[in-house]
């Protein structure tokens, strides 16, 4: 009983700290991809430490990143999304990288049946 | 104790609502607007469109614990409470809003299931992983779907033939001796006709004993379930589906040298036998007009063949029940699609014989006509009001108001408000059945029995009405979901189970007052991307008039408090940890004890799994890591024929610690 009231008031704290922070920044990025696979694995391949909230969207080919400056830099997460095989406006993903996409993934020839 | 809670509770509020409101001073910009698509679908999530509060339990949610049927499946869901019923048979049987499983509605994709005599062994009759989703709504449901349903409906919707799994097995094995093989396959005949095939079977083949008190803790033998399902879409929209589903369950145990089906009569060791068998069918045809989608037609029809023998030691209790159920729904629109009506018709019949020392038959008919409308009036405004007028043979006309609403001031808040009232024959034997491990003399203070009313005792009537609030939120940018609900059922007529002396049951119609009121505040929260918190409190009162006197129903828990962790690991291990604090129950007085309250106790599961390529999957887990038991479950387990024995005064735990393992397959 006690330790899990215990438990409760960790938790509680560590919201609050959390929340309290300031050290927060947001950057719209552009990143090409096609459908709803390529949403997941963008957005997938951003959640790095440091990394609060990754949204991309396909219809404007843009991604909202939300991270903590001070842990992450935009250049790691824009590293991380070429590694998972997709462009962004400032670095072009390998082509090993982007020949692992899935066929109906492959932004660069063709776009998805919507 | 409670106070103590609900100071941490609403220390727990305050201090995330303060956080909350440090959050929205910081600057935002405008197009945090379009980041509120939500990319990550919960695996339980309260669905704020619906105006009645409905839970949305997924599969996934069940791949959380070791789930092996619907009477298992509530580990990972704090709204739903499981307990042993007694201490021979194995049967779990679940509480919503602290009132018992029977006043609960469960419905197999909307037909009603598990009614009369399946009351709670009939949770073991649906395998867990034959479910795709399940609904849960609390409260009295829709007047479509009857008037029992007190406490809450349950829909169960099971894995449908035109999935694209072709394929699906699973196997399951745990360190108490229990072994379980389930298995479906679909095939989609042509393009409009597809079928599926459902199976399971579970085998506890290993004696146990861990409480020590000398007898078998869960019953030996094994449980059949076998199900064949057809859907056929027709032309002009019109969509048909019929079903069967046929379970055995073949069961003994008892005392640890007795031999199955030895002489009871001798007196040598106590023994537990239960044969089961029971066949459903259902049919339901029904068109959506394409042209106009408001409107649509639909009929439902199910047949119930259930028999059932049991003995425990000395006891006999043999019951056989034939069900059929119709159901005609029509709707339509009255100007707009915001105003929607549903109407139509429903029969009934229940033939439930029974013999328990003396035959008891009863055969109910009720023919009802039911209305509900669906208003839409704004964003923020809805409701759902429902009347039914019904006729029962034995009780006459009776009416089924119903009405909920919901208020949704802005996307973050949503309200609900219910308040319905139900009606339900109590099936008193079987529900009580738990108490036939005892040799407590039943009493039955009746009126008078008559054919049309075998127990002489009037059906339960009660008042249920609810008030809810959800709240979602964004903490961190991570989402965070909070809701308190309060429920209050109030019975002006209920038949009391009073087993407040040892040695005696006591069946009588409600003399004064009975009310059940549940507290639930809940909060989920992703507390780190792909790992979710989820905190609930639940506060229970549910006290009865008995005729000794205003008491707290035996063995509800006042508190409760669950808190569950979910990981998930960048190559897609399932982390799964559960912790369940159960608050002390009050227990009767049993021979040579006095009457006491139970000492809390918390419960602890773990569960690790890993998928390959959405085709297989393998998970291992602890359940009771604790290994917490109820030391002397039973009272006078060396003289079991003496009158003080009984198996029924549980409150915890009977099995220890046990370790699983299972594989699941997919083909599609």
């Amino acid at each position: 009983m006690k330790k899990g009231l215990l438990l409760c008031c960790f938790l509680v704290s560590t919201l609050y700290v959390l929340a309290l922070q300031t050290d927060i920044k947001q950057d719209t990025i552009g990143v090409r991809g096609n459908c709803s696979m390529c949403k997941e694995r963008i957005e997938e391949a951003c959640y790095v430490p440091g990394v609060k909230k990754a949204t991309w969207n396909a219809r404007n080919q843009t991604l909202v990143v939300i991270y903590k400056p001070s842990k992450v830099s935009l250049q790691k997460i824009v590293a991380q999304i070429a590694l998972a095989g997709h462009d962004s406006d400032s670095l072009k993903a390998s082509d090993a990288s982007y020949k692992k996409l899935p066929d109906c993934c492959t932004y660069r020839s063709k776009s998805c049946p919507k | 104790m409670f106070s103590k809670v609900a100071l941490i509770f609403s220390c727990l509020f305050l201090w995330t609502s303060s956080a909350w409101a440090q959050q929205d001073s910081m600057p935002r910009t405008k197009t945090l607007k379009d980041v509120r698509v939500r990319h990550k679908e919960t695996t339980t999530k309260i669905d704020s469109k619906s105006i009645q509060q409905v839970e949305l339990i997924s599969g996934k949610e069940l791949l959380k614990a070791a789930c092996c049927n619907l009477s298992e499946s509530f580990e990972t869901t704090p709204s739903i409470d499981v307990s042993f019923t007694d201490a021979v048979s194995g049967y779990k049987q679940i509480q919503l809003l602290g009132l018992a499983s029977a006043n609960t509605l469960i419905t197999r994709e909307n037909i009603p299931d598990n009614r009369g005599l399946a009351a709670i062994t009939g949770l073991s009759l649906t395998p867990g992983t034959w479910i795709s989703s399940m609904q849960l709504s609390k409260g009295t449901g829709s007047v479509v779907n009857g008037f029992e349903s007190l406490a809450g409906q349950l829909n169960v919707e099971w894995k449908k033939p035109f999935d694209n799994n072709r394929f699906y097995f699973n196997a399951y094995q745990n360190s108490q001796g229990r072994s379980e093989v389930n298995a479906i396959w679909a095939k989609k005949v042509t393009k409009k006709i597809s079928t599926n095939l459902l199976a399971h079977y579970k085998n506890q083949w290993a004696k146990m004993d861990q409480n020590k008190d000398g007898f078998i803790d869960q019953p030996l033998g094994d449980q059949w379930v076998l199900s064949n399902r057809w859907i056929i879409f027709l032309q002009r929209d019109w969509e048909v589906q019929v079903g069967a589903k046929f379970s055995k369950i073949d069961n003994w145990g008892g005392q640890l040298n007795y031999e199955k089906g030895e002489d009871q009569s001798n007196r040598l060791h106590w023994g537990y036998l239960s044969n089961l068998q029971r066949a459903d069918y259902w049919m339901k045809i029904g068109k959506v007009f394409a042209a106009t989608p408001w409107k649509s037609i639909g009929i439902q029809m199910s047949y119930v063949q259930h028999d059932e023998k049991n003995s425990f030691g000395l006891t006999a209790y043999s019951a056989s029940q034939k069900s059929n159920y119709v159901n005609f729904i029509y709707q339509t629109k009255f100007k707009t699609t915001d105003q929607v009506v549903r109407m139509g018709m429903s029969w009934q019949q229940d033939i439930i014989n029974e013999t328990f020392y003396q035959a008891f038959q009863r055969n109910e008919k009720v023919l009802g006509v039911f209305s509900e409308a669906t208003l839409v009036f704004s964003n923020a405004w809805s409701l759902v009001a429902g009347m039914r007028l019904d006729h029962h043979a034995n009780y006459g006309f009776f009416t089924t108001p119903r009405l909920h609403v919901r208020y949704a001031p802005n996307p973050s808040n949503t309200f609900r408000f219910s308040l319905g009232k139900a009606l339900r024959t109590a099936s008193l034997l079987s529900e009580q059945k738990a108490y036939m491990a005892s040799n407590r003399s039943w009493i039955l203070h009746n009126d008078a029995q008559t054919s049309a009313n075998p127990y002489g005792l009037r059906p339960e009537v009660a008042w249920n009405t609810g008030l809810n609030w959800n709240k979602k939120m964004e903490w961190d940018y991570r989402p965070a979901a909070l809701s308190i609900e309060c429920y209050k059922s109030i019975f002006t007529q209920q038949v009391v189970v009073d087993i407040e002396q040892y040695n005696e049951v006591h069946l009588y119609n409600l003399q004064g007052q009975s009310s059940a009121t549940a507290l639930q505040v809940q909060l989920d929260y992703e507390l780190a991307h792909h790992l979710d918190l989820r905190l609930a409190y639940k506060y229970y009162d549910v006290r009865i008039d008995y005729q000794s006197g205003t008491k707290q129903k035996p063995f509800i828990p006042s508190n409760r408090m669950f808190v569950n962790v979910a990981y998930q690991t960048r190559n897609k291990i399932k982390l799964d940890a559960t912790w369940n604090w159960v608050g002390s129950k009050r227990v009767p007085i049993a021979y040579q004890s006095a009457a006491y309250l139970s000492p809390a106790f918390a419960q602890v599961a773990f569960q690790i799994s890993k998928e390959y390529q959405k085709k297989y999957e393998w998970y291992l887990g602890v359940e009771n890591a604790l290994n917490y038991m109820q030391t002397s479950a039973i009272i006078l387990p060396q003289s079991p024929f003496d009158p003080g024995f009984d198996a029924a005064m549980i409150w915890g735990p009977l099995m220890g610690r046990s370790v699983y393992a299972g594989v699941r397959l997919q083909i599609k």
